[in-house]
């Protein structure tokens, strides 16, 4: 109770620090707050574009229909592998003239093109790794006449994932610098405007335990308070969103965002409150224990 | 119940004491004389825990200062009253307040800390400016309501550094007939003083200090 009565006054006795660190804090919170439901929408991009990645297994025309049957039942067994579809020559050529027009082909009488297994890949095994493996066990069956994919493409939207955490990662250290050291400040100042109080309480024997707690409750309360400033801010712009593309629902399901996090989205926003608590605990640690 | 025993102190390669011997009895009334540097204060320091000596040993209440843990001495604390020559009052707070804030922040309960605090502000003759703020206050009141604060926690000794120094004449001996009451009543006094004339009062000891030395001790 004497934590909590000293920390509202330490934050009115320092009005205009407690000010600027709240709203700095909430401008951090907000850009990492931000941050994170992009990260959502691009993950969920990236997994929606590695997943339309197919293999695309061509068979020698000596081939029996029989063995296309029992090879595309081997494929469809497989872990990884989704589904499986099968492309007549026919077939094949509609497609080919879908993309490139009816002109390439039609100077050429007999159907060049070879009937083709399309594999898509099972969700969690959509890496460039995932793909070779299952593309090398295909290979080497009877009556396979190439197998292709986007190997390299694969590879360098793996190098862009990575980048992408390891970016994301920087931010959120950044981040968590800055609110920690915004806190510690304001808190330094606190305990410095506060000192002569410190002593008498030391003089009177009062213990460091029993000292250094208002501190750490003024801390905790300016994080928990810019982590609802900032869940105000992203909730407000989360509506707004859905106010002028009522869709965006449906955007997030296209990029295949896991449907709980849609529907929670208000939950997921809130946790940065607890977040900024967090920060604001560690900020005030670090200013009290560096200076008593 | 104090026992300075060949105490030394060196702070920053300077010798502040050295070979410091006495002893405070229970509920004595102990002058440490001496001029200003002498070591007067870094005596009352050792006492309270603040500092702890280079060389010899200090007991408190046969508590080895040296050998007490870093979280034991807030609790030993409280058996130890201080006041200081610039009183160290909290200029936001009443006199009710300061006092009250000695109990306050070493856990005691509501009901008790009032009634404790305005028992002390009333041995102390302040009952009538409780809800003065420092600033509103003489110097010798502000030095009564310090000696309240002191006193509120029932220390077994009350260490006093220069507490008439900011002081008129009459102020200081009222001050001096103030700790001579409340020593009559069982706390024991240590007062450092530049001033020898206090102490040829009634009962008390003189333990003269000079150049970090004891160089003198009456009885």
């Amino acid at each position: 109770m004497y934590a909590l009565r000293e920390a509202f006054r330490g934050m009115i006795r320092t009005p205009y620090m407690t000010l600027l660190s709240i709203v700095t804090i909430t401008v951090t919170l907000t850009v990492l707050g931000a941050f994170g439901v992009a990260t959502l929408f691009a993950h969920g991009a990236l997994n929606k574009v590695r997943k339309s990645e197919e293999i695309n297994v061509y068979l020698k025309d000596s081939m029996t229909d029989g063995d296309m049957l029992a090879l595309d039942a081997v494929i469809a067994a497989m872990t990884e592998v989704e589904s499986t579809r099968i492309l007549s020559k026919e077939d094949a050529r509609k497609e080919f003239e879908k993309m490139f027009g009816p002109d390439l082909l039609a100077t050429i009488d007999e159907n060049p093109l070879p009937r083709t297994i399309v594999v898509t890949m099972a969700e969690g095994f959509t890496t460039s790794d995932d793909l070779d493996t299952v593309a090398s066990r295909i290979m080497h069956s009877n009556g396979v006449e190439s197998v292709e994919y986007g190997r390299e493409w694969m590879s360098k939207l793996d190098l862009v994932f990575v980048l992408f955490i390891i970016g994301e990662t920087a931010l959120v250290l950044l981040a968590v610098a800055a609110c920690t050291l915004v806190i510690s400040n304001t808190i330094s100042m606190t305990v410095l405007a506060r000192k002569d109080t410190i002593e008498i309480m030391r003089l009177v024997g009062a213990t460091d335990g029993f000292i250094r707690r208002p501190f750490y409750v003024e801390g905790l309360v300016q994080g928990l308070l810019s982590g609802t400033a900032t869940f105000g801010i992203l909730y407000g712009v989360w509506r707004w969103l859905l106010h002028v593309a009522p869709d965006i629902d449906a955007y997030i399901y296209m990029f295949a965002l896991p449907r709980q996090l849609v529907l929670s989205n208000e939950f997921l926003i809130a946790f940065i409150i607890p977040i900024g608590g967090f920060l604001g605990l560690i900020g005030s640690f670090t200013a009290v224990r560096r200076i008593f | 119940m104090i026992i300075f025993d060949s105490v030394s102190l060196i702070l920053n390669n300077v010798k502040i004491l050295e070979d410091v011997s006495f002893k405070v009895g229970k509920g004595e009334f102990v002058f440490l004389v001496g001029p200003s540097g002498a070591g007067k204060s870094t005596i009352l320091k050792l006492i309270h825990y603040d500092i702890f000596p280079t060389a010899g040993t200090v007991t408190v209440r046969d508590v080895d200062t040296s050998r007490t843990g870093r979280s034991g001495i807030p609790y030993l604390r409280r058996s130890i009253g201080v006041i200081f020559q610039d009183y160290k009052l909290l200029k936001d707070k009443t006199a009710y307040e300061n006092v009250a804030f000695a109990l306050e922040v070493t856990g005691t309960k509501r009901k008790v800390v009032k009634q404790k605090s305005l028992q002390a502000l009333h041995t102390v003759g302040m009952t009538h400016r409780l809800n003065h703020l420092p600033r509103d206050l003489s110097g010798g009141e502000c030095q009564r309501v310090a000696i309240a604060r002191a006193i509120v926690l029932e220390p077994f000794i009350l260490l006093a550094d220069e507490p008439t120094g900011n002081l008129d004449e009459d102020n200081a001996y009222s001050i001096i007939e103030l700790l001579e009451k409340i020593n009559h009543s069982g706390t024991a006094v240590l007062m450092a003083t530049h001033r020898k004339e206090f102490a040829h009062r009634g009962s008390t000891r003189l333990i003269t200090i000079k150049e970090g030395k004891v160089s003198g001790c009456t009885r």
